[in-house]
């Protein structure tokens, strides 16, 4: 492995549930994306867009329907048990919802050292350091290491469920909303400590959220998602400064800002997002879009470089400044 | 109503849960609004801002709750006197709640016409015909598109953001003075949020509806509050106009809560790190002596400790509950610790 | 305040099983005590006494006798632990049985779609008959009565698990599981069943009332346990021809199986209480 090649890359990911009744839910249509080692990437979206099941697909809980995932550029899909196994380990998880991602009937101590049993990492008595080391790492107490997480205050849970994910030495991270169900004074002291470790440990991190603030701070790059495709990807700060896509534009206006001398005018887009089961033709963002032409009724913008680093999935993209439209 | 009394005016709200009140939810609460103004009740989950709104809807389950208050008056009614029957009169046609989750408050077996219409004829006499003419009316205000055909549809036919919008509109077909928003748009994406918040305010401007709006959510209060009322641990710790509270923040937990939450604004550099408030959220049976930030609080000084601070006043319209509040200088000297 | 108020309120709730619980719990001690050491102390009351046919009850024979002068307050007490067992006994096989195949398929698709259509053939069956039919089949005695209420209430249980399973293996801390490498068995082992153990003891409280009221049934049908084996049910069924005689022979371990069935699952729905999810999760919230 050299360093230009990525951690983990998915290609041309495409996954769709049938319904009950016959329909079909097109989750995740055509999503390339790679992660680099030691990068951060932001899959930024608002409900529905398919960013969770995405993320699924690259932890191997998931299998797409078609395109592959790579990891260290060996096909997932084309793992046996053993090595999916031993990929697993490089590959960890932190959940969106503390509680309900750890087992009410094991103890602190028992949820961290679950992986490291599982691989047979050390003797039980270096597992048991270990598990003191973690709890340590993640600003737990080592009294607290026989608590069960209905004993444990949110935060900490969340920092339990981050100390399981560290066990097994991955190298990257998926980290699904971890803060969005917590107190706003404890998210803070979260997005710190995922940094903390993050630049320790060189992880990679794939942070899906819908919380464009926390997401400015965290990230260096960021996919933005709208109805199972990436429409925007770039390097985060050139994007949120100056989005390509009117979708992306639209997202950003509609982000409350912290300062009452500033405030918006009217709602930037109009509008729901349209169900994942019937999409429009075309463009999927065409009927709220405020700059659409007849182009894209029918034909779907590919998701395509604009400048280097930085690729958009607009028929207009470089057309017009979006600032400016968004604000007429 | 005189002139001089506020549209609603809270002083010393308490409320507790369990045997005899012993778990006190909610302690002296004191804040007035204005008639067509939007306060908003900042706090995190526990601290007692929604049980403060089902108090002053009275919305408690008999005999759950233990509600006492020096003065709960509403538009010149002493709501604390009025019992059951008087309240579920006021409610609707003087005051009206909306909540986070509209699922829960929507029946999912009854057209979003017939629960309109029934919302409508609880409180005024009026013929079915002219019932039908207000709901078609009132879905055209909240911008519900097509709005004559999903009079015939079924809550679960709607999108959430849909949803938000019929509960506004049963909330306000009465036309009541005083609507309350528990969380409205917290389930819902951004997009549909700065719709929802757009269309309170819209909707304010018209009918001079007086809001107070309960959120968690700091860029939502910048958004829309005309006056802020933050709650920690089951008491109110500060008070002041939108202004004051983002400009001037003078208590810790504001202050502490301003610069730990991560926002972005664009062509702002973000920092690069997020300041924290240690520790965490107490329990009400582990509450601190004295103060109840104390523990978290970077300015906290012994004497804080001891008693739990009364009102202060830190400029007109402008109060904190804290002993040390926080000035310019001591703002300054914190800002210069942490570039450190 | 001087004490703190979540403690009370948590101290007050733990402490609050109820009047019908207490009442219920003393109630299923003493039928089990008596179960245990009833036959013991006065024997298996089959003693023939053509002399005390159809007495009243009175200080010699405190329910009453028989047809055959047998002594009915013997007889229930005895009878008490042949029906004890025999519920206990269809529990342990019901849980046993049902429960693994409700968890298997729970977890597993093709499991599920072979063990649901068996249950739902075993279902479409009224239970009582086919109990009857297997008894039939088998012949008598306790073990084949055990089995054949067993059958009936195997499917019930399975679907139960079968369900419980299906919403505890969608919760994130089993995808968490799986993400951290655990194998499947061992997510089965250590993450499904202790979180389904509470709603399968629940479970078995109804199990065990149904069990005991089946026997009887069985018995009074003329195809439980053989005569020479007491239990609440042929005891009930040997005075159904005297009822408007001595209607205390009906009467007495009557009351006492309603007051045991009825105690058993009281108990039952104050354990599913407790364990309800739906109610777990509001604490929890």
């Amino acid at each position: 492995m050299t360093d230009t090649s990525p951690l983990l890359a998915a290609e041309n990911l495409v996954r769709h549930f049938p319904t009950g009744k016959g329909q079909i839910v097109h989750a995740v249509n055509d999503v390339s994306l790679s992660i680099a080692p030691g990068e951060t990437l932001a899959l930024v979206g608002e409900s529905g867009c398919g960013k969770s099941t995405l993320g699924r697909m690259i932890m191997a809980l998931d299998r797409p329907d078609k395109g592959s995932v790579r990891l260290l550029g060996k096909d997932l899909a084309r793992m046996g048990r053993r090595e999916l196994h031993s990929a697993r380990r490089s590959v960890q998880m932190i959940f969106q919802d503390p509680s309900a991602s750890l087992d009410p009937r094991w103890s602190a101590e028992a949820i961290v050292r679950e992986p490291l049993d599982n691989y047979r990492i050390g003797t039980p008595a270096e597992r048991r350091d270990r598990v003191l080391y973690l709890l340590e790492k993640v600003g737990l107490r080592p009294d607290q290491a026989k608590r069960f997480p209905h004993e444990l205050s949110g935060g900490q849970r969340q920092r339990l469920g981050i100390a399981r994910a560290l066990a097994t030495r991955p190298r990257l991270i998926v980290a699904d909303e971890p803060v969005s169900a917590l107190d706003v004074s404890i998210r803070a002291q979260v997005i710190n400590l995922l940094c903390d470790l993050r630049d320790e440990m060189e992880l990679s991190l794939l942070f899906i959220s819908h919380d464009i603030g926390v997401v400015s701070h965290i990230s260096d790059r960021i996919a933005v998602m709208y109805l199972g495709r990436i429409v925007e990807e770039g390097e985060t700060a050139t994007v949120l400064n100056a989005p390509q896509h009117p979708y992306t534009a639209g997202l950003l206006e509609s982000v409350p800002r912290p300062r009452p001398s500033q405030r918006r005018q009217r709602a930037p887009l109009e509008g729901d997002p349209p169900s994942p089961i019937t999409l429009p033709s075309g463009c999927a963002f065409r009927p709220r879009c405020p700059i659409a032409v007849d182009l894209c009724s029918h034909s779907v913008p590919p998701l395509a470089a604009t400048v280097p680093g930085r690729r958009t999935a607009c028929h207009r993209a470089g057309e017009t400044t979006l600032q400016e439209t968004s604000h007429v | 109503m005189t002139a001089q009394q506020p549209f609603l005016s809270l002083r010393n709200l308490s409320v507790g849960f369990g045997p005899q009140g012993a778990i006190r939810a909610v302690r002296d609460v004191s804040f007035d609004l204005e008639a067509g103004k939007t306060l908003c009740l900042v706090g995190e989950s526990g601290s007692g801002k929604s049980v403060t709104a089902t108090s002053i809807m009275g919305l408690h389950k008999p005999g759950s709750a233990v509600v006492t208050a020096d003065r709960l008056r509403l538009d010149g009614r002493d709501l604390l006197s009025c019992d059951e029957a008087q309240l579920s009169g006021l409610r609707g046609s003087l005051m009206a709640m909306i909540f986070q989750d509209p699922m829960s408050s929507l029946n999912p077996a009854l057209t979003i016409g017939f629960q309109l219409r029934e919302a409508l004829q609880l409180h005024e006499k009026v013929s079915r015909k002219a019932a039908d003419a207000r709901v078609l009316e009132i879905l055209q205000w909240v911008r519900i598109p097509d709005a004559a055909r999903r009079m015939n549809a079924y809550p679960h036919q709607l999108s959430g953001g849909m949803r938000q919008r019929i509960m506004i509109a049963m909330a306000l077909i009465c036309r009541p003075r005083l609507l309350i928003a528990d969380e409205p748009t917290t389930a819902l994406d951004v997009t549909v949020q700065a719709q929802i918040l757009w269309l309170l305010s819209e909707l304010q401007r018209e009918f001079g509806t007086a809001i107070i709006f309960i959120t968690h959510d700091l860029g939502v209060v910048a958004e829309i509050a005309d006056d802020v009322a933050v709650m920690y641990a089951g008491t109110l710790v500060e008070r002041g106009s939108v202004h004051d509270i983002f400009e001037r923040p003078s208590h810790g937990y504001t202050a502490g809560l301003l610069r730990a939450t991560a926002e972005f604004v664009p062509g702002e550099e973000s920092l690069g790190r997020l300041e924290e408030i240690p520790g965490n959220v107490p329990s009400f049976s582990m509450l601190p002596k004295g103060c109840s930030f104390v523990d978290r609080c970077r300015f906290a000084a012994p004497s804080c400790h001891e008693r739990t601070p009364d009102w202060r006043q830190v400029a007109e319209g402008h109060d904190t509950r804290c002993d040390q509040p926080i000035d310019d200088a001591r703002a300054a000297s914190a800002l210069r610790e942490t570039m450190i | 305040m001087t004490m703190s108020p979540s403690k009370t309120f948590a101290a007050m709730r733990s402490a609050r099983p109820g009047l019908a619980v207490s009442l219920s719990l003393f109630a299923l001690a003493v039928v089990i005590l008596m179960a245990i050491f009833g036959p013991i102390v006065l024997g298996s009351g089959n003693g023939l006494n053509p002399l005390m046919r159809l007495k009243p009850p009175s200080a010699l024979a405190w329910f009453g006798t028989d047809n055959l002068g047998r002594d009915v307050f013997v007889r229930t007490i005895s009878g008490a632990r042949n029906s004890v067992m025999v519920g206990l006994s269809t529990a342990v096989v019901v849980l046993l049985i049902g429960g693994t195949l409700g968890v298997l398929a729970g977890y597993f698709k093709w499991v599920d779609r072979v063990v649901m259509r068996l249950a739902d053939g075993l279902m479409a069956i009224p239970g009582i008959l086919l109990a009857i039919a297997l008894v039939s089949v088998l012949g008598g005695g306790l073990v084949t009565i055990i089995i054949a209420i067993s059958v009936p209430e195997i499917p019930r249980t399975a679907r139960l698990m079968r369900s419980v399973v299906l919403s505890i293996r969608e919760l994130p801390f089993i995808t968490a599981a799986v993400s951290v490498g655990s194998s499947t068995p061992k997510i089965l082992l250590r993450h499904v069943v202790p979180n389904a153990i509470g709603m399968l003891s629940v479970q078995a409280t109804y199990v065990c009332a149904a069990a005991i009221l089946s026997e009887a049934a069985l018995s009074f049908l003329g195809v439980g346990t053989p005569p020479d084996v007491p239990s609440w049910g042929n005891v009930i069924a040997s005075g159904k021809e005297y009822f408007r005689l001595a209607p205390w022979i009906i009467a007495f371990p009557g009351v006492i199986l309603s007051i045991m069935v009825l105690s058993i699952n009281i108990i039952g729905d104050r354990l599913r209480d407790r364990f309800d999810p739906r109610l777990a999760a509001r604490k929890a919230s």
